[in-house]
């Protein structure tokens, strides 16, 4: 995650990478992803500051075009992807959207990688 | 006819009851999978959403989306417990979700698909469909 601000966002020029172990790094947190040897796809979202997890997050995780999970709660989300939909080759990504309890609005920066 | 995420939280409510802990109980509150203790809220899943998505075929959502939601809820039972849910034969290992459509029928468990630690009841494909 997380751009807090506009234009904060510091990962849109990364390149694909691997999914194996990545993160990518906002101005207010970050998303980490890593695949098991199994072919788990592992991902969190953590802010800087843990006292801004409190409140409504809104996640959506997609393999290439195809939904993978909808997250909708109060905590900080993570999650792990099944292999079976996990496939090899197949683009990872999340969109995130999420609201602290001082009101402050922050969207997920720019996030993809490959699954090995 | 379509999946119906709201009968799909509500079947897998029926079917996690079943096998929570005595201190925990699920319930539906639309496409919503909640977990409750003690009359609190202490997550649960949303992605019974995917079942009506229109990028794929239907098993494969239902597969997808029953994942998502144990996974969402096993989470969640975690963080209440304070430790893995559910059990495990295996020292060490935490049973992961898994779901298959065949035949007509929805089958989940925690584990290996073959040997599984849980083993919820399965459903009827059909009763998704509205």
């Amino acid at each position: 995650m997380v751009a807090g601000a506009p234009g904060a966002a510091s990962s849109t020029a990364r390149a694909l990478v691997s999914c194996r172990a990545v993160e990518y790094r906002g101005s207010a947190g970050k998303i980490a992803v890593q695949t098991s040897p199994s072919g788990y796809v592992a991902w969190g979202i953590y802010f800087y500051d843990p006292a801004k997890n409190d409140g409504p997050w809104v996640v959506d995780v997609y393999v290439g075009s195809r939904r993978v999970d909808h997250k909708k709660q109060n905590y900080a989300p993570h999650g792990s992807v099944h292999p079976n939909d996990a496939r090899s080759g197949a683009t990872f990504r999340i969109k995130a959207e999420h609201a602290d309890l001082q009101g402050n609005v922050y969207h997920s920066v720019p996030n993809a990688c490959v699954i090995p | 006819m379509r999946a119906s995420s709201r009968k799909l939280a509500a079947l897998l409510a029926t079917r996690l009851d079943e096998i929570l802990p005595p201190s925990l109980s699920a319930r539906a509150e639309g496409p919503r999978l909640s977990i409750f203790a003690g009359g609190e809220a202490q997550g649960g899943s949303a992605a019974a959403v995917l079942v009506e998505d229109e990028d794929d075929e239907l098993d494969a959502r239902i597969e997808t989306a029953v994942r998502a939601m144990l996974s969402g809820v096993q989470d969640c039972v975690i963080r209440h417990l304070g430790e893995p849910w559910p059990e495990s034969g295996r020292q060490g290992a935490l049973p992961m979700p898994g779901a298959r459509v065949e035949q007509g029928l929805v089958h989940l468990w925690f584990g290996d698909e073959h040997a599984p630690d849980v083993r919820l009841t399965p459903f009827e494909r059909s009763r998704l469909m509205e």
